[in-house]
């Protein structure tokens, strides 16, 4: 396993404000409060840069999470599964439960505007980058989603919808 | 929370025969800033990161839809 890229402490950085200022950037016709405001706001950018960074780095070292509840899915031929078994080769799961409960006609739309901006990076996610990670789209069948129950909860998996792009990737 | 339906992103980890949560988004209405439905930072799609490259921004009270009917 590779390591994470991680950010240097800030005395190790150039400032912001410096790296924005060596930027050779200009437009033609471009007026001199343009490139001004531009450069303050390219300062800005790197330092926002920097500071989601810094969180990725908070997260990566939150202590060990709650054990997941025995959560039972279904998957596309009908066999009900439990949560390890999402996983795949991988040791990382990433899931995201849509709301497409079985009264629904159709998807929530922005729950599938969401799964659209998760479906191509998947294969990037689950094969290129370190192959570590895993990526389900999971959406209830009669019960109650991962977030909010435990044990007996039947979800579905839906490899796709008529409406959306929907994957799992979980080998 | 029982028969309610709710949009999760979830992340775990697998720690030998069990899984353990690693993170999941949190925050509902009460992290909300005015005039903002509660999201994520970064924003993880696209779509409102894009809409904040440009000059109009993201529109009030518009969200996606299925179809455009076009």
């Amino acid at each position: 396993m590779s390591e994470a890229a991680t950010l240097p402490p800030e005395d190790a950085l150039k400032p912001a404000r410096d790296m924005a200022e060596a930027s050779r950037v200009r437009w033609p016709g471009e007026s001199e409060v343009y490139r001004k405001a531009r450069t303050a706001l390219l300062a800005e950018e790197i330092a926002l840069r920097r500071r989601i960074q810094r969180l990725a780095a908070q997260r990566r070292a939150l202590p060990p999470g709650p054990v997941a509840g025995d959560y039972r899915f279904l998957d596309e031929q009908g066999e009900e599964i439990g949560l390890v078994d999402l996983f795949g080769r991988h040791d990382t799961l990433f899931s995201y439960a849509w709301m497409y409960g079985p009264e629904r006609e159709r998807p929530c739309p922005m729950c599938t505007s969401f799964v659209g901006s998760l479906d191509i990076p998947a294969p990037d996610s689950s094969k290129g980058w370190r192959s570590r990670s895993s990526a389900v789209h999971l959406s209830r069948a009669s019960s109650p989603s991962p977030a909010s129950a435990a044990g007996e909860t039947s979800n579905s998996i839906r490899r796709s919808a008529t409406t959306s792009p929907a994957t799992i990737e979980s080998s | 929370m029982n028969g309610e339906e709710w949009a999760a992103v979830l992340v775990w980890k697998r720690d030998g025969d069990r899984v353990r949560l690693f993170w999941a988004a949190e925050g509902g209405p009460e992290t909300a800033d005015p005039g903002f439905d509660p999201h994520l930072a970064p924003d993880p799609t696209p779509l409102w990161n894009i809409l904040d490259w440009t000059p109009e921004g993201r529109p009030v009270g518009w969200y996606p839809k299925l179809n455009y009917g076009d």
